[in-house]
């Protein structure tokens, strides 16, 4: 019986919280890779009509289109659904079939065309070139919205947990500096998404990364260091051997965040580092969560 | 299985699962936990409403009747805020959310032909 209500809470524990914003975010992206999408359309159809006009033989680009057409279908149901793996998969399905289409192009290039043909589709690229960055204007507009309201939402939900904590008794000093971060963060976004650079936009998505990483981490040294002395005053059936992951699990946690400490300036490197920090920071949180079910095991 | 069982399973999941629609956060499970036992092994635990004694947490805790563990910094609510009374485990806090945030995928797809 007690196994079964155990059961429950970690399954129950495994809803993790979804933020609201999330989903104009995804869209304005989705507008983003669109943009590209329909790019990819009127230029292949720019290109053909070069070939008609300069008897010049075309390869056929309607598979590519198609699976690209997919890829994006895929990523508005995932949006819809708000399943960001789903929509992870269809992005990297859309960027790999672009890229696919555009190395068949260039090899197609080189396949029995004239100058004239050549003339063609250079000249019939440029107002192309003008309209997907007039599209891709608007899904940054859309997408700066977006993060602005992704990390508000962000901001609000970690206000609230240190919030939650405070009023428990906890110090959460660690987690409040993260927020502070987060403030500077926000300052930071218009000017990413109106460079209409995709590299600044992405240097804001690798530091909301790290410090949501941070901020969880801070969040559990202040759980730990919390609830360190109220099991050592109680008599928990697995005091010692909560008291001892309690001890070292901190020490782990203490020292991943140092090694992971925040940088508002994105170097070479940064997004590998953020992907070794998360890859460390999960077998942590993994230890962190499975103290719940011993704790209740010594209830 | 015995139906018993699984009605009180379903029984203590919806408990569950209201705790965190109520709290709104991945760590008010222990919340809905502290109901369940309440209704049961913590039935007539004093209550623990008040501040924090400067000695500590544990320390400033009273043990639950039936030398249960002290509860988690007196007077302690994840639910709405101290001040109502209600007490919670600790145990409920050993939850951290493991989902990664969005990466910006999207912006990584280029344009074919560009």
């Amino acid at each position: 019986m007690k196994g079964l209500i155990l059961a429950m809470l970690l399954l129950a524990a495994s809803f993790a919280w979804v933020n609201p914003g999330q989903a104009k975010l995804l869209q304005a992206e989705y507008e983003y890779v669109a943009c590209n999408g329909q790019f990819a359309h009127d230029f292949v159809a720019m290109r053909e009509n070069c070939g008609l006009v300069h008897d010049a033989p075309v390869m056929d680009s309607s598979e590519y289109l198609d699976d690209i057409d997919g890829a994006l279908a895929d990523a508005q149901e995932a949006i819809d659904e708000e399943n960001g793996v789903e929509y992870g998969a269809a992005m990297w399905t859309a960027k790999t079939e672009m890229l696919a289409l555009t190395l068949a192009t260039v090899g197609d290039t080189f396949r029995n065309k004239s100058v004239a043909f050549h003339t063609c589709v250079s000249e019939g690229t440029e107002p192309l070139k003008v309209e997907l960055e007039e599209c891709r204007a608007s899904a940054f507009e859309t997408g700066k919205e977006g993060a602005h309201e992704y990390l508000a939402a962000e901001m609000e939900q970690g206000r609230a947990e240190v919030a939650e904590l405070e009023a428990m008794g906890a110090d959460t000093a660690g987690m409040g500096g993260i927020l502070a971060y987060g403030d500077g963060l926000d300052a930071d976004i218009d000017t990413a998404f109106d460079s209409h650079d995709t590299a600044e936009v992405t240097k804001i998505y690798q530091k909301n990364n790290r410090l949501i990483l941070l901020f969880r981490l801070e969040k559990m040294i202040s759980i730990m260091d919390f609830t360190e002395p109220i099991i050592e005053a109680g008599n928990n059936g697995n005091k010692e051997e909560l008291l001892e992951k309690i001890a070292d699990l901190r020490g782990d946690t203490s020292e991943l965040a140092d090694e992971c400490a925040y940088s508002p300036e994105v170097g070479a490197g940064y997004a590998l580092k953020n992907g070794e920090c998360w890859s460390d920071a999960f077998a942590l949180m993994a230890r962190f969560n499975s103290l719940q079910s011993l704790y209740w095991a010594g209830r | 299985m015995d139906t018993k069982i699984l009605i009180i399973g379903l029984l203590a999941f919806s408990l569950v699962l209201f705790g965190c629609a109520k709290g709104g956060t991945a760590s008010t499970p222990g919340g809905a936990t502290s109901g369940i036992q309440g209704a049961g092994e913590q039935a007539g635990a004093p209550s623990t409403s008040g501040e924090v004694g400067a000695e500590g947490n544990g320390g400033a805790a009273e043990p639950v009747a039936g030398g249960e563990e002290p509860q988690a910094g007196a007077g302690a609510e994840t639910q709405t805020g101290a001040g109502n009374g209600s007490e919670q485990d600790i145990g409920g806090l050993f939850n951290i959310d493991t989902v990664q945030p969005e990466s910006g995928s999207g912006y990584e797809v280029p344009a074919a032909g560009e």
